[in-house]
């Protein structure tokens, strides 16, 4: 038996790499896809050497050249998300923007300190890029320095009114208290009585992750991506030798229906752990992105999902009619299977609800558990739910796919 | 002619009569931008309600402060707070996914601003007025989010105190009220004077930010985003499909019957490439049509978006045309084809909004058809005129006619003898 499982093993390789095409699916366009989504999802958090700053610049106009502008300036470099570039007019901006193409334009009117000093509104114009992860965390960084800056006056002002209910200022006296205040707060502020403490998850990693790095997204959710395409493309082969009888043949011989199944299954599920551990390894070492440190455990993970996907496969190939139909479905199905699943974007930035229809696919969970590997550092124990719940799928697809397949030529 | 669109109108019949491509051509993309709609919920920065536990030890003002915060009406369309009585419990839910932070705000925190010897302008340490937070590290910019909001709440907390602290001190210190008159309710009269300046958390100075998009009537939305999206790589799909059928007639033995027939080959080529051409203008106006009901997107001006999606569609079918002029069989034709779409999809911005590219690859993206075709539509959703699409669809055009020749001429090379 063990013979027969090896050569449908091994025909069914020949047949897949047959065209040299096959390679780009199985890995030029995964490395493409991987290298494209980091770069979109991670930004400047994709891997740099050591001193280029990889944080996105802010061109600042301060027209207003005052202490309190100064004081705006100092937050946001004490912010650490941009890199400044200050320039003091708006043609030096233009001509500035035209060369480098900045992400966002800050513009410091003049009056801003007297705005602030008269409690008078105003708003600083500011021009960001298309809304994006990077352009979002520029304006949230600009507006907590903002107020982090302006808190000044809001302390002096503040004391002013105290000192106001006991005592009658003259305007002279009440400049004087406020310039005076103003000294005063920024002292205060520097040591701030509320603070926040970040404790760290009790079970992540005790190593520290970059969890903004958008390989860590792209590694692994290209891998589910195209290894599923892989898988489903069991699919085609299953209807193709159901189409053109090779099935029906291979059941006159004495080789068993077990055995062509298992036969079958083995080799999608060897192809797609080849195809998973190459762009593990490409992720590794040179998106240095942390798949853990159980390569084993990882290799039992990877070969739950491959499973699931083989079985998913089998199922595919035994509802569709010809092979035309599995080719033209295999990369569509796959495609929106692993994006539904959280493969192409964080599940984390949709709705609860969404989160747990998505769950009935076998991406979600593979998604899951790699997340919980990467991210969170876990072992077997934190990974148990989501091997069990693949295995389920796989069983599901198995024995969906293989009842169809005899219904299908009885 | 008559003979061209009698060859386009048999292949326009024999795909809309298949099952599948029904599904790949318009049942797909209809359901793509259905769910990413709804998984998006239509926000323009994509996040929706982020789950956040919050466990109040504290019981006093500064307790009060932060769930106030939290569960205000200005951040109910971001955050889904909920208070936990223990930090067990919330953790647990943190662990298994279920939340993006646990807040804690500690035991005693307001009690501690009272010093015990009534002194309200004595200075206070700031030991043990920390505020806890515990990041669920699977949920990045969930957690980043919480933690801005955090400092928001933190930095006015933290003026406020710094003004009541100020202030007093120059009272006492000018011996215009006592330690006693402050901590006999004095303090928090004087202090409630401070309301207008830190009651609602707002400040007179603020941030006008513009967005790239925010120029138009409805901003980046990512139902707006993905229609055209799904609606242009869907049809690159069918495209490459439709086109291959050039290939499979040739290994049914169909096209060289047809070639032999009185018909010039040419008609015969032109005939077929009809047929996927008006395959896709169906395909593409079916969505619009379904999208602009179903899913409310406004395409923009009538006359603009037909003429855009005639060019535009030209323009993806003469990439499966040129994949069917050079492959040797229809396998090879299926799988090269493919790779093209997925390629132009991943540079173009099909899966992930353009916005968050690089500048480098933003102008890759422009050698594919996908590239302008979103970009086109998505300008003429934000209400650009007829003019206003002029450029598009002339490189639209002009790649169709670039692509198309060089079509020709490989088919002319296959189809020489």
């Amino acid at each position: 038996m063990i013979r027969k499982i090896f050569s449908i093993v091994k025909a069914d390789f020949l047949l897949e790499f047959a065209y040299p095409i096959s390679w780009v699916f199985f890995l030029g366009l995964p490395v493409l896809f991987t290298i494209i989504i980091g770069v979109a999802l991670g930004g400047s958090q994709a891997p740099q050497p050591s001193d280029v700053d990889t944080r996105p610049s802010i061109l600042v106009i301060d027209l207003d050249q005052t202490v309190s502008s100064g004081l705006l300036l100092e937050s946001i470099i004490k912010d650490d998300t941009v890199r400044l570039v200050t320039v003091n007019s708006i043609g030096q901006a233009e001509f500035e923007q035209e060369q480098n193409n900045h992400p966002a334009i800050l513009t410091i009117p003049e009056g801003f300190e007297t705005a602030l000093q008269e409690n008078k509104t105003l708003a600083l114009p500011l021009r960001l890029g298309e809304s994006s992860y990077t352009t979002i965390a520029i304006e949230n960084s600009l507006q907590s320095a903002l107020q982090q800056s302006t808190a000044v006056w809001k302390v002096a002002r503040g004391s002013l009114v105290i000192l106001g209910e006991r005592k009658d200022l003259t305007e002279t006296e009440a400049q004087a208290a406020l310039e005076t205040a103003l000294t005063d707060a920024q002292e205060i502020l520097k040591n701030p009585l509320f603070s926040v403490e970040i404790n760290q998850d009790p079970v992540s990693s005790p190593e520290p992750v970059d969890i903004m790095n958008g390989f860590n997204q792209s590694s692994a959710g290209q891998l589910v991506t195209w290894t599923m395409i892989t898988l489903l493309g069991g699919s085609i082969i299953f209807a193709m030798e159901r189409e053109n009888g090779t099935y029906q043949r291979m059941m006159t011989t004495p080789t068993s229906r077990f055995t062509y199944f298992i036969g079958k299954l083995l080799s999608r599920l060897l192809m797609s752990l080849v195809q998973m551990v190459i762009l593990v390894l490409f992720g590794s070492f040179i998106l240095k992105v942390d798949w853990g440190d159980s390569p084993l455990l990882l290799l039992v993970f990877l070969a739950c999902f491959g499973f699931a996907g083989t079985a998913l496969g089998l199922m595919l190939g035994s509802l569709v009619k010809t092979a035309k139909q599995a080719d033209a479905l295999t990369t569509i199905l796959s495609m929106m299977m692993a994006s539904l699943g959280g493969a192409w974007w964080p599940l984390e930035i949709t709705p609860p609800i969404y989160q747990s229809v998505v769950r009935v696919l076998p991406t979600t969970w593979a998604m899951m558990g790699f997340n919980d590997i990467i991210i969170k550092g876990q072992g077997l124990e934190g990974i148990l739910l989501e091997i069990a719940v693949l295995i389920g799928f796989g069983l599901l697809f198995c024995a969906v796919g293989i009842f169809r397949m005899r219904n299908n030529t009885n | 002619m008559k003979k061209i669109l009698a060859i386009a109108w048999k292949d326009f019949r024999i795909t809309y009569r298949d099952l599948t491509a029904l599904l790949v051509n318009i049942a797909a993309p209809v359901a793509m931008t259905l769910v990413m709609s709804f998984a998006f919920g239509g926000s323009d920065t994509g996040f929706s309600q982020i789950p956040v536990g919050i466990i109040n030890l504290d019981g006093g003002m500064i307790g009060d402060i932060f769930i106030n915060t939290f569960e205000s009406e200005e951040l109910a369309a971001y955050l889904l707070p909920e208070q936990y009585t223990d930090i067990e419990t919330a953790l647990n839910a943190l662990e298994s996914d279920k939340l993006a932070a646990v807040i804690v705000i500690p035991d005693g925190m307001s009690d501690m601003l009272n010093d015990p010897s009534g002194d309200d302008s004595a200075p206070i340490s700031n030991d043990g007025l920390k505020i806890e937070l515990y990041p669920n590290i699977t949920r990045p910019v969930s957690v980043e989010i919480i933690e801005s909001i955090l400092d928001s709440i933190l930095i006015d907390l933290n003026a406020g105190f710094a003004a009541g602290s100020l202030g007093f001190s120059q009272l006492i210190q000018e011996g215009l009220v006592t330690t006693e008159e402050l901590s006999n309710g004095l303090g928090e009269a004087i202090g409630e004077k401070l309301e207008p300046i830190f009651g609602d958390g707002s400040s007179q100075v603020t941030l006008d930010a513009v967005y790239q998009e925010a120029d138009s009537d409805t901003g980046f939305s990512w139902l707006s985003y993905m229609a055209p999206s799904m609606a242009i790589l869907f049809l690159s799909f069918s495209m490459t499909n439709s086109a291959r059928s050039i290939l499979s007639e040739r290994e049914k033995g169909t096209l060289p019957r047809l070639l032999i027939s009185p018909n010039h080959p040419g008609v015969v080529l032109v005939g077929k490439m009809m047929g996927t051409y008006i395959i896709g203008l169906a395909q593409v106006f079916i969505f619009l049509v379904i999208s602009r009901f179903l899913l409310n997107v406004h395409w923009g001006g009538t006359v603009q978006v037909f003429v855009f999606t005639v060019v535009m569609v030209l323009s993806v079918a003469s990439w499966g045309i040129l994949v069917a002029s050079f492959a040797r069989n229809s396998g090879e034709a299926s799988a090269v084809g493919t790779a093209i779409t997925l390629v132009f999809a991943a540079l173009a911005g099909n899966f992930i909004p353009r916005g968050n590219f690089p500048e480098w690859l933003k102008t890759i993206g422009y050698i594919t058809p996908n590239a302008w075709g979103i970009e086109g539509y998505l300008n003429m959703i934000n209400g650009a005129t007829f003019s206003d699409m002029l450029l598009p669809m002339v490189v639209l055009l002009g790649m169709s006619i670039l692509v198309l020749m060089t079509a020709g001429y490989f088919f002319q090379r296959q189809y020489r003898n």
